[in-house]
């Protein structure tokens, strides 16, 4: 049966088609090589060809934020004002009862040190925590004359993916920072191996060593197993910020803070850095929020990447 | 001119030691999918040693399984070694039970989909259960944080598939070792499907179609759109929708409006881009996988759009679970109640989180709800205003629904929603235009390659179809220099990757 088969293949399949359909794939390719090792760069018009290179750290979901954002209305100076307004839903109520809540929040954290007034370069790093604060920590950074340079959300990644791998390294280098935020811990809560945990929190601390920092803890609702005394031993002194007993108000999953948790979040971390912390960073509260986002984002997943 | 600015080095440096250990060894860090350069490349050689044999079936299968194992290997590295315990193990248990009748029969048929699934349940829902345990019974236990293998959610589902088709006597097991792994490892469908069921695809392993010049054009168009509709469309939308969904509060209302199409169109690019790059890959060989997208936007009402959307999947459900649980034989609410349990499984399987539970919900409930509107109410479907209406209609329920599945949260989910209802003002679709030109140019590109009826598509497919066999080779590389163009940093994982 099969030789039958075979036989009547024999007739009909083509070789040379199947042969051109092997190279219809290599010439493109060793084109495209050739024209990316080569000094030559072609264009149509104006246009440049791009060559296959990219410059990128690491495989994962890239992205290229410097579009525009348009800006949010939530002002904290509109506050007050809008607060009298009447207002005809629930939906409506809502948001302004939040809207209040942040303006007293803020209003009750006093500065009373001042802090290093130059402007940064600011990256911060971290699990998907890292991911709700980056886009306040830009507002803050528009406040106070810093700019964020670059947005490392790897989400569901332990301090063993930072500590491993060389995306830190790799991402420090190609945007410079002058200032880091570290947001991680949330996914090893519970964890037993502090041992382990704690000399990956050294790795880490060693990798950024020179570089004035703000070590964030975990914003856990639960009592955590000691990973944040790990972290706190592996900073260095005055730069770790315990933030587990904030009250922050719960995302819909429990495990995160919500929209508003993270914006209590961070101006409590600006206070600690305008006040106690050992890198003193001017951090006033902005009061335009939902600025544009210029940094680079670059968002991984320890589930598909681990990175070491 | 060209070879004085050549780098010489390049062709030996591409043949390199380093790099043919690199091409032969996994990498964590860059995982093989269908639109990685350097698959294409290797593809291309595969092909070549291919046409040397493609006449001797024998060993021209076991080459197929030899590279599709490679394939998932640089996919997933050490889980190769799970995936081949589960092609023997599900290979004997076929056997065994296709040897017995009555009770031992039935007891085999659920020891063999207990242990095929216990590896899915483990993989894809474990952390699921404790995070759920954690958080509802105050419970401590540690995650594992596992990686989940890919394709697992796919290569399940055919194994299950081929494991009661043969106790249901429709399919009898495969004689030969061989037959069985080529259906399960041929690695253009191995790990984002479609969904192949035995039943369709053990003849072709027997008789392939013939591989003739047409064949080859309709081959290659089909990896050149899938190629396009993903890197060129989904993953450009894509960006948009990340950055919105990362920062929901600093949009306006037609903002996430608009974020709601991009994602409807990013999900189908990025998902029929995928099936379509294997279908063209499996063609290429002379196997033809079926369609698992028929124009589902312009489906008029969401049973026709369940028809038409991730076909293979749809299909599995029905026949496995639904059909199974008793179908439409037991009753009007019985019926009901099958089709939500069959799509809150649907929407579980998609993922281990309640958003997707609540997506699959969702679903249900509309499919039941269209049940019961069209026992009631008989529309002719060739009323043009009714269907222009019923595809207006299922194509925002559907978008809406995609925002539960697309967003991390559902926090994140009703805040969209909220703002698409409530804070919407369409005078800021011009400011839209202006501020995010390229979003507005792929979305309107999107909705006419859509919404383009399918007699034009097939019109200009037929048309491509009279152009020589070698001017493709021109048609791939402008294709792949577009992609280039076009392209932002690395390719994104396929979003059905993740399922």
């Amino acid at each position: 049966m099969e030789n039958k088969d075979s036989s009547a293949l024999k007739k009909k399949n083509s070789k040379s088609i199947i042969l051109l359909a092997g190279f219809s794939f290599i010439i493109p390719l060793l084109l495209l090589n050739i024209y990316d090792s080569s000094s030559l760069q072609l264009s149509i018009s104006d246009i440049k060809l791009k060559k296959m290179t990219v410059d990128s750290i690491d495989p994962g979901l890239n992205i290229n934020t410097a579009v525009k954002i348009k800006p949010n209305l939530l002002k904290n100076n509109n506050v007050k004002v809008e607060s009298k307004k009447k207002s005809h839903n629930n939906h409506k109520l809502e948001a302004k009862k939040k809207d209040l809540y942040l303006a007293i929040n803020l209003d009750s954290l006093v500065y009373t040190k001042r802090a290093d007034s130059s402007g940064h370069r600011i990256m911060i790093m971290g699990d998907s925590e890292c991911g709700g604060l980056f886009s306040v920590l830009n507002d803050y950074c528009y406040q106070n004359g810093h700019e964020l340079v670059a947005s490392l959300v790897w989400n569901s990644a332990t301090i063993l993916n930072f500590a491993y791998s060389d995306t830190v390294i790799k991402t420090i280098n190609k945007y410079e920072p002058t200032f880091i935020f570290i947001v991680v811990g949330l996914n090893e809560i519970y964890a037993s191996d502090l041992k382990k945990r704690k000399s990956a929190a050294e790795i880490l601390a060693n990798k950024i060593k020179g570089l004035p920092y703000a070590w964030i803890g975990p914003a856990n609702y639960a009592e955590d197993n000691g990973i944040n005394a790990a972290f706190a031993s592996a900073a260095e002194p005055g730069s770790f910020f315990l933030s587990k007993d904030l009250n922050l108000p719960k995302g819909e999953d429990g495990r995160h803070p919500n929209s508003l948790g993270y914006q209590i979040w961070m101006a409590a971390i600006a206070n600690w850095l305008e006040t106690e912390a050992k890198y003193h960073l001017e951090m006033k509260h902005p009061a335009i929020r939902g600025q544009k986002i210029r940094a680079k984002i670059i968002n991984l997943n320890a589930a598909k990447y681990r990175g070491y | 001119m060209l070879q004085s600015t050549v780098d010489i080095n390049f062709i030996i440096n591409l043949f390199s030691a380093e790099n043919i250990k690199a091409a032969f060894s996994y990498s964590f860090n860059e995982p093989w999918f269908f639109t990685e350069f350097s698959f294409l490349f290797v593809f291309g050689f595969f092909l070549i040693i291919y046409s040397f044999i493609v006449e001797k079936n024998k060993w021209k299968n076991v080459y197929i399984i030899l590279f599709s194992l490679f394939f998932y290997y640089k996919s997933s590295g050490p889980f190769l070694g799970l995936f081949i315990l589960m092609i023997i193990s599900d290979y004997f248990f076929a056997r065994y039970i296709a040897n017995q009748e009555g009770l031992k029969k039935k007891l085999l048929l659920y020891l063999s989909l207990v242990y095929s699934l216990s590896f899915l349940l483990y993989f894809k829902y474990s952390d699921f259960v404790v995070l759920n345990l954690n958080q509802f019974a105050g419970t401590h236990f540690a995650l594992n944080n596992l990686f989940l293998p890919i394709g697992i959610s796919f290569y399940t589902f055919q194994s299950i598939s081929y494991l009661v088709d043969v106790y249901r006597n429709e399919l009898a097991p495969t004689k030969r070792f061989s037959d069985y792994a080529f259906y399960m490892t041929f690695f253009p469908h191995l790990v984002a499907g479609p969904i192949v069921r035995a039943k369709d695809f053990l003849p072709q392993i027997a008789s392939p179609n013939i591989i003739d010049s047409r064949l080859y054009k309709e081959s290659i168009l089909r990896i050149l759109m899938g190629l396009m509709k993903k890197l060129f469309i989904a993953d450009y939308l894509g960006k948009y929708v990340t950055i919105l969904h990362a920062t929901p509060n600093g949009f306006s209302g037609f903002e996430h409006f608009m974020s709601m199409y991009a994602y409807s169109f990013q999900i189908y690019f990025d998902f029929s881009g995928y099936s379509d790059i294997a279908i063209g890959i499996a063609l290429l060989l002379g196997y033809r996988l079926k369609d698992n997208f028929d124009g589902p936007y312009l489906a008029s009402n969401i049973t026709i759009f369940w028809r038409k959307w991730h076909i293979s999947l749809s299909n599995w459900l029905k026949d496995y679970i639904y059909i199974p649980l008793g179908g439409s034989r037991h009753g009007v609410f019985k019926t009901y109640l099958f089709l939500l349990i069959t799509m809150l499984i649907g929407g579980f399987w998609h993922g281990a989180d309640w958003r997707f539970m609540f997506w699959g919900l969702a679903h249900g409930l509309a499919l039941v709800l269209h049940k019961i509107w069209s026992t009631y109410i008989k529309i002719n479907p060739k009323n043009m205003l009714f269907s222009f209406l019923g595809v207006v209609l299922t194509f925002n329920f559907v978008s809406i629904c995609w925002i539960f599945f697309r967003s991390s949260s559902f926090e994140i989910a009703f805040e969209s929603i909220h703002s698409i209802f409530t804070k919407i003002n369409f005078l800021e679709a011009y400011t839209f235009t202006m501020a995010r030109p390229e979003i507005t140019i792929l979305i309107l590109i999107s909705m006419v390659i859509v919404f383009t009826p399918f007699k034009v598509k097939n019109f200009l497919i037929e048309k491509s179809y009279k152009l020589p066999a070698f001017t493709y080779i021109i048609l791939i590389t402008l294709t792949l220099q577009l992609i280039i163009q076009f392209k932002d940093d690395l390719i994104q994982p396929f979003i059905y990757f993740q399922f």
